[in-house]
């Protein structure tokens, strides 16, 4: 069974370290379709955090189909985060790959493009515009 | 609760009991001695010159330090029992625990006090039973039971002092809120009231009951020097287990004399003496026949008007100033109680959405959104001029 | 659902020092509250207002929804855990359970003996020889094996050490995550705010200075940085909360509903922490009017 790690100093917020967690452990293989996810008491027994804060998490990763919850049960592993889907996006892959080669050309590193592309990801969300 | 009353109660219960115990053994050992010793001396027939004053002398010691005792013990109670009651839950924070409960403050305190109060009195009960027994053989002799102290220290009344100062003790634990400033003022309350209660109010509890007595048994009758020359002084009388409260001297008309109305007739019957030739204190005129023949001479003009409660009065009196103590004791309690559980008149509650509805100032009221930050007007701030 | 905790123009006086004041509340059930505020900006005298322990000098409160009168019935839905934790010091673990019991018509029995052996502790030691972490846990027991809707707690863990607090807040949480409980907990440390509380309510000198729903204050709040400029030439609906100046920049906290599409701003999530200390500044406070207050330096 996944456990899950709190870092409270990362800057995001507990319910998205979770989603992300599982996200990341489904991707991985780690958690795999049928697995049951920890119950929201065992989290927070092990966590010492709100348990509306994981009912928050689970709900979202419902939604998104990764998870269903099954009433007096427990919530189980549904989904998974198999790479195909990313295969199908590729009009963006292109549009993507032309973009890198010109950030190569104006003199940035791999690094330099990560990190410009990651906190351009991150504006848009906290701006509200994506 | 009152498991919890009893485990809070416990071990000044069980002390008070170790040391009553030990009381009580005491007094029944040398009561009993002190009854065989009355008893061969005759009981009360006993030998004025010899007998009787054997028995008075038997165990002086311990005579003297149980006399004190009903009046010590209701105050050792209201002290020790009664003001640590409140005292000490809110000096040291426990009310924060006892009264967020489920019990209402009243019914806390009631038991409680329900508890400790009837262990006062049947402690103060058995205590005046095994003093008053002690005491029966020297009382019987010295025939002073309602003197003003000694009436205090017999009888039922220490029943009603341990009510009273148990109560007083929850009192005070309740306005001062410290154990020993409590245990303090209860001490001072106690003595307080029961000399004021002795001396103000138990004479005037039954009519006081009026003779006539020949001067002579006055106690140290004599001449005085007054003011307006020599004059006659009579102390109190004794009559056997009375107690009385004032005493006049008096003509055949019953008015009250004066001392130059004394003087007056003093010069006029015993010229001796008191006339205007005489000299206070010097020749042949004071001598004891010449003096005694004066008073002979002067007690057919003069009597003594005495007021005094009678024997019989004994234990009505008792009753009556048991039933005043335990009457302040219930209104004490009864206002502490009353003052703890006081609370507002119950309104209809805030929270509930379908009253915000109708009051007509929700819309611009701060605060009436739950997520925005409350924004406070001036005028509804009220500052201290210290700050926190 | 009525509110975990209602207020109205709520205001405590001790002499003349108004303790609380003008305090307008609406909490709602179903959360764990956090109450902070720095040391004697009121927080203990508005929980001691909500459970009955003492009695408003204006205004009104009432807890899920009743009003606080002291009944029995309303101290049965209540459970209250008292700063420091005051226990009976004579008074054995056991005999604890046993005046829980007596006192509480809701006593679930069976909860408080499996908590005291979870813990640890032993029934018959008295509570005076207890670690403090011991007394909280016991404590805690007390308040919650009598199955409140409401469980209120004054600065539980402020003298606790690390480990002792990691595990009382880990046993609160438990409870919270098996019972539907409202939790109202007050503390002047806001470090673990975003792991514990959903809802924050703080309190500055006596009077309420945010109040709201965690995501929320979060998803509203940001933190702006770019070339100088003067606060009041903001949009209306971007309220300053904290500012600061040098010379050539601004760095502005502010709180708006939309989003922040002005390219000369460089925009940053704040943390639950941050936004608390900025309401906590005395020179901090939205004005009536919306407009900008004084600059902070």
């Amino acid at each position: 069974m996944i456990e899950f790690q709190l870092d409270a100093r990362s800057g995001v917020s507990p319910y998205m370290q979770i989603v992300q967690q599982v996200r990341h452990a489904l991707r991985l293989g780690l958690l795999r379709e049928g697995d049951q996810l920890p119950t929201v008491k065992e989290v927070v027994a092990r966590l010492a955090i709100n348990p509306n804060t994981v009912l928050k998490a689970y709900r979202e990763l419902e939604h998104a189909g990764l998870v269903t919850a099954r009433p007096g049960v427990g919530t189980f592993a549904t989904g998974s985060l198999a790479d195909p889907a990313l295969a199908e996006h590729g009009p963006l892959r292109r549009e993507l790959r032309g973009w890198i080669i010109k950030a190569r050309r104006a003199g940035l590193d791999e690094e330099s493009i990560e990190a410009l592309f990651r906190d351009a990801v991150r504006s848009a969300r906290i701006e509200g515009v994506a | 609760m009152t498991w919890v009353a009893w485990r809070q109660f416990r071990t000044p219960a069980l002390v008070t009991l170790g040391l009553f115990v030990a009381f009580a053994l005491l007094v029944l050992l040398t009561g009993l001695h002190l009854r065989d010793v009355y008893n061969s001396v005759g009981g009360a027939h006993c030998d004025a010159r010899g007998g009787c004053t054997a028995v008075a002398g038997h165990d002086k010691a311990l005579a003297q330090v149980l006399q004190p005792a009903l009046l010590v013990l209701p105050a050792l109670l209201g002290m020790f029992w009664g003001a640590p009651l409140l005292a000490r839950e809110l000096e040291s924070g426990t009310y924060r625990l006892a009264w967020t409960q489920s019990v209402t403050r009243r019914r806390w305190l009631l038991v409680k006090v329900a508890l400790g109060g009837a262990a006062a009195l049947a402690v103060a009960g058995l205590a005046s039973w095994l003093v008053s027994w002690w005491y029966a053989p020297l009382d019987h002799l010295n025939r002073i039971s309602l003197e003003p102290t000694h009436f205090s220290e017999r009888g039922i009344v220490a029943i009603g002092y341990a009510g009273f100062a148990f109560a007083l003790g929850v009192a005070a634990g309740a306005l001062l809120r410290r154990t020993l400033p409590a245990m303090i003022a209860t001490l001072l309350g106690f003595v307080a009231t029961r000399l004021a209660v002795t001396y103000l109010v138990r004479p005037h509890l039954l009519a006081a009951r009026h003779a006539l007595l020949p001067l002579t048994f006055g106690q140290g009758v004599g001449l005085l020097a007054g003011p307006e020359g020599i004059t006659i002084y009579a102390g109190a009388p004794t009559i056997p287990n009375a107690w009385v409260l004032s005493t006049k001297l008096v003509d055949h008309a019953h008015h009250t004399l004066g001392s130059s109305q004394l003087h007056d007739l003093l010069a006029r019957t015993c010229p001796t003496i008191a006339g205007p030739d005489a000299q206070y204190g010097k020749g042949p005129g004071f001598g004891g026949s010449a003096f005694e023949s004066c008073l002979h001479a002067v007690s057919r003009h003069v009597q003594l008007l005495v007021a005094y409660q009678p024997p019989s009065h004994y234990w009505p009196l008792q009753a009556l100033e048991t039933a005043i103590f335990l009457a302040a004791a219930a209104a004490l309690i009864g206002a502490t109680a009353w003052r703890l559980g006081r609370r507002p008149a119950p309104r209809p509650a805030v929270g509930e959405s379908s009253q915000r509805a109708e009051r007509p100032d929700a819309a611009s009221e701060p605060g009436a959104e739950i997520d925005a930050p409350l924004v406070l007007l001036p005028d509804e701030r009220r500052r201290a001029d210290e700050g926190s | 659902m009525s509110a975990a905790l209602a207020t109205r123009r709520l205001g405590k006086r001790f002499g003349r020092r108004w303790a609380l004041s003008g305090c307008t509340l609406q909490v709602p059930a179903g959360r764990v509250v956090g109450l902070v505020g720095s040391n004697g900006a009121g927080k203990t005298t508005l929980l001691h207002l909500a459970v009955g322990l003492d009695e408003p000098s204006e205004g009104t409160i009432a807890v899920l929804g009743e009003e606080v009168a002291g009944a029995s019935s309303q101290l049965s839905r209540v459970g209250f855990v008292a700063q420091d934790t005051p226990l009976y010091p004579a008074l054995s673990v056991e005999d604890h359970l046993r005046l829980g019991a007596a006192l509480n018509p809701g006593w679930d029995a069976t909860l408080a003996r499996d908590r005291v052996r979870q813990l640890a502790l032993d029934p018959r030691q008295r509570a005076g020889t207890l670690s403090g972490g011991q007394r909280a846990q016991l404590a805690l027991t007390l308040a919650t094996a009598k199955r409140p809707e409401l469980l209120v707690l004054d600065e539980p863990v402020a003298s606790l050490d690390p480990l002792a607090r990691r595990e009382f807040l880990r046993s609160l949480m438990e409870f919270t995550a098996e019972h539907a409980v409202s939790v109202v907990l007050s503390s002047h440390l806001i470090a673990d705010l975003e792991r514990l509380c959903d809802y924050l309510v703080l309190l500055a000198e006596g009077q309420v200075q945010l109040a709201g729903d965690a995501d929320e204050l979060l998803a509203s709040h940001r933190r702006i940085s770019g070339p100088r400029r003067d606060s009041a030439r903001l949009p209306a609906n971007q309220q300053v909360v904290e500012e600061s100046h040098t010379e050539r920049q601004s760095t502005l906290l502010v709180r708006t509903d939309e989003p922040i599409i002005d390219p000369a701003w460089e925009v940053a999530e704040v943390s639950l922490e941050d936004i608390v200390l900025a309401y906590m500044r005395p020179d901090a406070r939205p004005a009536a009017d919306g407009k900008a207050p004084k600059a902070g330096r």
